[in-house]
């Protein structure tokens, strides 16, 4: 695969491991060496392992890493008052595929890092999920104990909570430019910057496997986040790099929409897939402190001792969970919304019609990220916080299904009558839309306080938050990997292994979902190792678990086909959806700066099937000679 | 010549983009400092600690007085005039050490609790040490600021650093606005 | 030029303007937070006037200092 040998050392990723396996040393041991010269007693023997030393060593370690990257070399010279180029173009001397282990400002070649990433720490946290669930085909402990299991279930959550957030950047990052007639993002070297963060973060993350792990669930609840072992730490830290990740990136998308759209890309002529990005972006760019600070208390309270959390010294537990929940409920939004955006992207081109109710669908994005932050406390109504704010938290949350509804009867209608072909992209966004309407049909009796006394901490919540995941997210991201593929790599996916993703991955996800939903209302606990073998739900656990091994089998299918075809593909052609959207009247692969010639906006972006409409124009000739 | 107003053009239009940048960073940043402040009703209620209130009331006048002269600075530096920009920012930036002595040198060392006593110490460290730490960042800002002005990196026309640096610093400032009641003026004593 | 040197003088001026304010409205925030020593009456009022004052001068720097409206209006960008 590579003709020319490359210095290894020209790859940022290899100096940025160097960096961080340097500086994690020396943050280690300043914070030893600080606290002998104190002269704690309690230091004698764990000179090196103590707790603060490791939290300062992997904040060390994640600055190493950038600075082995390269992350800082530009911002450095700016602070000096030196001139550095607007853009980088890549060193020539090095082989193209090098672009992607190094610090690119290039949105596109970022997008695609973040895509493979994703990819990557989607399949650790599927391994984890399959590692867990096979323990569970029976009652009893057989093959864990019940602290692993605990970490393999927390890590679990946080790792895929991860891996949604960078393919969400990755979907935003690679389209958005593109689809507003932009040349890159508005501050590309923030954006690379906030790819690059995401390397530490999952080192950090996955690293707490082996200081201990934690047993919290990826909600780390004090008191026992309090009480968990070192990996606790690295669990919040790691959740601290990828939030400031996302923070980052959300400014960038929304400077990006504001800032740099093309002459007569006018808000309601943008594709919808930009609106729900911004919708996005708004609450990751600020809902994310919260639970920054949220996680930052706790590693105070466990490093310094401030009492934020510990009734003992007057602070309150329940305040940790409105912090927490006031980002993590609207970050449920930040996951599905591009998926739903996605959704409506995709319908219009492969039913040929246009999208039903554009404008209305283009706001709903805008209308559920808003009423999003006044939800969270849905998620406490059992948690003894003030009952009086139970029954306006039930109406906030039910006030959610308002919005969503419109995008549902929008999707309806443009199926309707449409020249529906069934290519993978398109099963995958009928798929979508069929799971995530049992997620939504599942989510009311959660929100409603009644039912969700009954429901609350059971599996049926797994089981609903599983399939609104899913339909908003994974199967809306497949689609956009397999419909995008082309555009990326040149050469288009095997159709038949495609396909076969798909038909194994909706049974299987159906069945694991609806299997999760049956035990929760049977009695099953979540978050637990084992459960009452008197409630007869052995069988249904056993098919929730082979579910679960059919789902990662498909997804294995996916990755082989996304290798093979990249190598052996057929090459495709310029255009193979019909699709009217800028980025596919451009050449592949991408010019360095998409557009050579400003984009021209003429019509409408989803007049399908209108005879005589245009939506963009590019300059034919300037882009033919790029 | 329009070279010249070509490279304007494109540096007013960079520093609009950047400006928006710069404020919607501040308002990501202004969800990190509510959300310490609603800890802290949370967590105080209607109470407050014994602090000193006559260093409350200078420092927090040190930072008026430096925002004041910050805005000088940056008149200065959108008008031309070296000698104003030089002694205002190098004001601005030893107010802003004055500050973080103020706060972290003598409040923090006279303080009646330690972080670890109860939750009026706790949350008395984290509002002050995340704000100083925002300064302590301001200070760095505003010290590259000044060098590179007195090397003439700036001019009337392109002077965004400057801009940042005040608009950043007075950020500062509007959250002590807030926090300097919430600590040391609202809620009744506690013994 | 002169037109320019007049510019300054009234941004300057402008300046003190605000900073002066902000001065006068930190010292009434002191002393309306000693009111409640005076009378029990009073009491009730300290915390909504100083969260009113503290709304006040941050709406003065954020329009005065930290101009605020450039973001939307720009500065006459071409």
């Amino acid at each position: 695969m590579t003709h020319k040998s490359v210095n290894p050392f020209s790859l940022g990723l290899v100096r940025g491991l160097i960096g961080l396996i340097i500086a994690s040393p020396l943050g280690i041991g300043l914070v030893s060496v600080l606290l002998a010269a104190q002269g704690q007693e309690w230091l004698v023997g764990k000179f090196w392992f103590t707790e603060p030393a490791w939290v300062l060593g992997a904040v060390f370690g994640s600055v190493g890493f950038l600075i082995g990257v390269g992350a800082f070399n530009d911002w450095v010279k700016v602070a000096l008052g030196e001139e550095v180029h607007e853009t980088h173009e890549a060193d020539p001397s090095l082989p193209s595929w090098t672009r992607y282990y190094n610090f690119s400002l290039d949105h596109k070649v970022i997008g695609v890092q973040y895509a493979v990433t994703c990819l990557i720490m989607f399949s650790f946290a599927g391994l984890f999920a399959l590692i867990f669930r096979t323990e569970l085909i029976q009652t009893g402990l057989q093959y864990m104990t019940a602290d692993f299991y605990n970490t393999m279930m927390s890590l679990h959550g946080i790792v895929m909570i991860m891996a949604i957030l960078l393919g969400l950047a990755a979907m935003m990052n690679y389209l958005v430019p593109l689809m507003i007639g932009a040349n890159d993002m508005a501050f590309p070297r923030l954006n690379a910057f906030a790819f690059w963060i995401n390397v530490p973060s999952g080192i950090a993350l996955l690293s707490s496997i082996f200081l201990g792990g934690f047993d919290t669930g990826w909600v780390g609840y004090p008191p026992l986040s309090v009480r968990a072992p070192l990996g606790m730490q690295m669990f919040f830290l790691g959740v601290y790099l990828f939030g400031l990740s996302s923070i980052l990136g959300a400014l960038n998308i929304i400077a990006t929409i504001v800032r740099c759209r093309a002459q007569g890309m006018t808000p309601f002529k943008m594709p919808i897939f930009v609106w729900t990005a911004l919708a996005t972006a708004i609450i990751s760019l600020t809902a994310t402190q919260l639970i920054a600070l949220s996680f930052q208390m706790v590693m105070f309270q466990r490093l310094l001792g401030m009492g934020f959390f510990d009734p003992a010294k007057g602070g309150d537990v329940i305040l940790f969970q409105h912090l927490f929940w006031f980002y993590s409920h609207p970050a449920v939004y930040v996951f599905v919304l591009p998926g739903l955006g996605m959704i409506s992207e995709l319908l219009p081109v492969f039913t040929r019609k246009p999208l039903f109710g554009y404008k209305w669908v283009a706001l709903s994005s805008i209308a559920i990220a808003l009423v999003g932050f006044f939800v969270w406390a849905h998620h406490m109504f059992t948690s003894g916080m003030q009952e009086f704010l139970r029954v306006p938290f039930q109406y906030s949350t039910l006030l959610v299904a308002v919005p969503t509804g419109v995008k549902f009867f929008s999707w309806v209608a443009t199926l309707w009558r449409g020249k529906i072909s069934f290519e993978t992209p398109m099963l995958f966004i009928l798929g979508a839309i069929v799971v995530f309407l049992t997620g939504g049909l599942s989510g009311p009796p959660n929100g409603t306080v009644a039912t969700d006394l009954h429901l609350h901490d059971t599996y049926f919540i797994v089981g609903h938050f599983h399939a609104t995941m899913f339909g908003g997210f994974v199967f809306p991201f497949f689609a956009a990997l397999y419909y995008w593929y082309p555009k990326v790599t040149g050469r288009m996916y095997n159709e038949r292994l495609g396909q076969l993703h798909f038909w194994l991955l909706l049974p299987g996800f159906i069945l694991q979902s609806f299997g999760q939903m049956f035990v929760g209302l049977l009695g099953m606990r979540r978050r637990i190792a084992d459960y009452d073998p008197s409630l007869n739900i052995e069988q249904p656990n056993i098919l929730v678990t082979i579910a679960g091994l059919v789902i990662g089998l498909s997804f294995i299918i996916f990755v082989f086909n996304m290798l093979y075809s990249a190598k052996r593909g057929v090459v495709s052609a310029a255009n193979p959806w019909r699709s009217r959207s800028p980025e596919w009247l451009l050449p592949t692969p991408l010019p360095v700066h998409n557009y050579p010639q400003p984009l021209e906006v003429l019509g409408e972006p989803y007049d399908y099937g209108l005879a005589g409409s245009t939506y963009v124009r590019v300059n034919p000739q300037s882009a033919a000679a790029d | 010549m329009t070279t010249k107003a070509e490279s304007l053009t494109r540096y007013r239009h960079n520093a609009a983009t950047n400006r928006l940048g710069l404020w919607l960073f501040i308002l990501s940043d202004v969800f990190a400092f509510a959300g310490i402040l609603v800890s802290r009703w949370a967590l105080w209620g209607n109470t407050r600690p014994d602090l000193n209130q006559v260093l409350g009331l200078i420092v927090t006048s040190v930072l008026l007085i430096s925002s004041f002269s910050m805005n000088r600075a940056e008149v200065a530096a959108a008008h031309g005039d070296r000698k104003q920009f030089m002694i205002f920012m190098s004001l601005t930036i030893l107010l802003g050490i004055a500050f973080l002595a103020g706060v972290v040198g003598i409040e923090w060392q006279e303080s009646p609790y330690a972080p670890s006593d109860n939750i009026y110490g706790a949350i008395f460290y984290l509002m002050t040490g995340m704000h100083a730490f925002h300064v302590l960042c301001g200070v760095i800002f505003l010290l590259l600021v000044l060098r590179n002005g007195l090397r003439g990196l700036y001019t009337p026309e392109k002077h965004w650093p400057v801009e940042a640096g005040a608009i950043f610093w007075h950020f500062v400032d509007v959250v002590w606005i807030f926090y300097y009641p919430a600590i040391y003026l609202m809620g009744n004593l506690v013994r | 030029m002169h037109q320019f040197d007049h510019q300054k003088s009234e941004q300057y001026r402008a300046g003190v303007i605000v900073f002066a304010l902000l001065a006068i409205f930190t010292a009434i925030e002191f002393i309306v937070s000693q009111m409640g020593s005076w009378a029990s009456a009073l009491q009730v009022a300290v915390i909504p006037a100083l969260i009113v004052l503290a709304l006040i001068k941050s709406f003065l720097v954020v329009r005065d200092y930290m101009h605020l409206g450039k973001v939307f209006y720009g500065e006459d960008e071409a």
